[in-house]
């Protein structure tokens, strides 16, 4: 029950910070595709290398509230 | 700005008392249990709830309404996603990948994207009412009888243009509510006009009678035609949080969607349904993948998702702005705020400011409930999947029985709402979508209303209507739409348009 309960609490919390990080994430997020579709190639796999190391700490956190 | 931030100020103060958290509350819970329930849609239970409304103050019974309407967005994505049967009309779409996902095992990221986007456009068309409403109610308090009359023609021309299904029915339905809102005592000459001798008719057809008998009884009587299939494709959903993957694949999406379903919401006849459609037309068009659309897209069910909650949120602008309802349940809304004896109309922002932005600021902490109920609190709506319709339906048909009955202690309104419930399923028989009778039937009265104004002011003259550029520009749009429409093509982009999702 304790667990379940931790667990729960968890996923709000989780789930809080994702509400929270949405906004600026879409709009700068959808603004970096608009310039790698500008910019060269190698420019733009460099923004989505970014985008994809910012991702890795997310990710973790996903698994271990799961 | 200042003014803006001094309102919102205001509108959470009213939202946040007690007694109107409790009804946002009430509206959000109401509102994703419905909308997870197939077969009741937000409709039907805000018209099974108007006599409940009667004995709240009207701030609190409106941000209930708005709750039960922007939740039944939410919940209704639930179904979609589970069990490939929508909860609500606007999630059709959310089935076609939702399920399919599902069926990939990955129901709790296509739940929790589907939330996560719907919590995003909720928020983003509250900020797009706070910040529009106030300047077109401003223009709107300049609008006189002419423009009004020209105003609600338009409302109710765009509305059959945007309606789905055959556009004859449609213009029918609503010539049918126009005559409907006739009925009553003349209010100039005080002449009884079609009752009949009917003494309860004198007063005018019941609006709580016919929202009531044409959606929901109607809606249940159909509904226990269909054979009861409800197998819950995933019984343990797991993995609600989505990737990091997942959020980069859906963020475009969601604010395609976010900005397709504001604008359509506030288009007459939009709504969510219309921006859940288009949402998906669009995003199939605009994605370089889109031969995985149908095969478990997370971007087919960001975007529908999105669009269907902007949609429902912004619809409320020519409804607290103009007093026009861009769709039925705005017209319903209307119906509540007459009950409350509130004239609707953009007074409405001036008069009353506690109910103009606690409704605002209402729909932003009702979003934020939202995202809680229908996340960590999912296996509760699964499990309720799994009541049978056989026990729903008498509940629900005693509840608005005594409702109905409350209204005015008079059997007559059950009668009344009986035969309409008839009515209505003959309609729903016939392919007659009742949402333009409602339209008409509300818009009707003040048409009327305003037709009359105008034409005293002018002494009679009829030119009145074509002379002032307002009105003029407003009978033109809707001159131009009747005649596109009847246009072969666009006819068939129509059809197309709400086929092809």
């Amino acid at each position: 029950m304790g667990k379940l309960i931790r667990h729960q609490v968890f996923m709000i919390l989780a789930i809080g910070f994702i509400c929270v990080a949405i906004f600026p994430l879409v709009f700068i997020y959808c603004t970096s595709l608009l310039i790698q579709s500008a910019v060269s190639k190698q420019t733009a796999a460099k923004i989505d290398k970014f985008w994809d190391t910012i991702g890795k700490p997310y990710d973790y956190l996903i698994k271990a509230i799961e | 700005m200042e003014a803006l931030f001094s309102n919102l100020g205001l509108g959470f103060t009213v939202a946040l008392s007690l007694q109107n958290l409790f009804y946002c509350f009430m509206g959000v819970v109401l509102g994703t249990l419905i909308g997870v329930l197939p077969g009741i849609g937000p409709v039907a239970t805000i018209a099974m709830l108007l006599p409940v409304t009667f004995t709240l103050n009207p701030t609190s019974a409106l941000i209930m309404l708005a709750g039960i309407y922007y939740g039944a967005q939410y919940g209704g994505s639930t179904t979609s996603i589970l069990i490939n049967l929508p909860g609500e009309s606007s999630s059709v779409v959310t089935c076609l990948d939702g399920y399919q996902m599902a069926r990939q095992g990955r129901a709790g990221p296509a739940l929790g994207i589907a939330a996560i986007g719907s919590f995003f456009a909720g928020c983003v068309s509250t900020v797009i009412i706070a910040l529009f409403a106030p300047p077109l109610a401003e223009v709107a308090l300049k609008f006189g009888p002419a423009e009004y009359f020209s105003l609600m023609v338009l409302g109710l021309i765009a509305a059959t243009v945007l309606a789905h299904g055959s556009l004859i029915k449609a213009i029918a339905m609503v010539i049918l509510g126009l005559l409907l809102g006739l009925v009553g005592t003349d209010v100039n000459s005080g002449v009884a006009r079609f009752s009949f001798g009917v003494s309860e008719l004198s007063d005018g057809i019941g609006f709580v009678s016919v929202a009531m008998g044409v959606f929901g009884f109607a809606e249940i009587i159909n509904n226990l035609e269909q054979k009861e299939q409800r197998e819950v494709f995933t019984k343990k959903v797991t993995g609600l949080l989505p990737t990091w993957q997942d959020i980069r694949d859906s963020a475009p999406s969601i604010l395609r969607g976010t900005a397709l379903g504001s604008f359509l919401g506030i288009l007459p006849g939009g709504g969510a349904l219309l921006a859940s459609f288009a949402a998906y037309t669009l995003e199939k068009k605009v994605s370089k993948n889109s031969a995985n659309f149908g095969k478990g897209a997370i971007q087919g069910v960001a975007a529908p998702e999105s669009a269907n909650n902007a949609g429902a949120q912004t619809s409320f602008i020519p409804l607290l702005t103009l007093g026009i309802p861009s769709n039925p349940v705005m017209a319903l809304m209307i119906g509540a705020m007459m009950i409350q004896g509130i004239a609707p109309g953009p007074q409405v922002m001036t008069e009353r400011p506690q109910l103009f932005w606690g409704m605002i600021a209402s729909m932003w902490i009702g979003n934020l409930m939202l995202v809680i109920l229908n996340l960590p609190l999912i296996g509760m709506w699964i499990k309720l999947l799994t009541v049978p319709y056989r026990m729903l339906y008498p509940a629900i048909l005693l509840f608005c029985g005594v409702g109905v009955y409350s209204l005015s202690n008079s059997p007559f309104d059950v009668m009344q709402t009986a035969a309409f419930g008839v009515v209505g399923y003959i309609w729903v028989k016939l392919e007659c979508e009742p949402a333009p009778l409602i339209l008409g039937f509300i818009l009707g009265p003040l048409m009327e209303e305003n037709l009359r104004r105008a034409m005293l002011l002018s002494r009679g003259d009829a030119t009145v209507f074509f002379q002032r550029p307002i009105s003029l520009t407003m009978l033109l749009i809707a001159a131009f739409l009747l005649l596109i429409v009847v246009a072969p093509v666009v006819r068939k982009k129509r059809e197309e348009a709400f086929v092809e999702a």
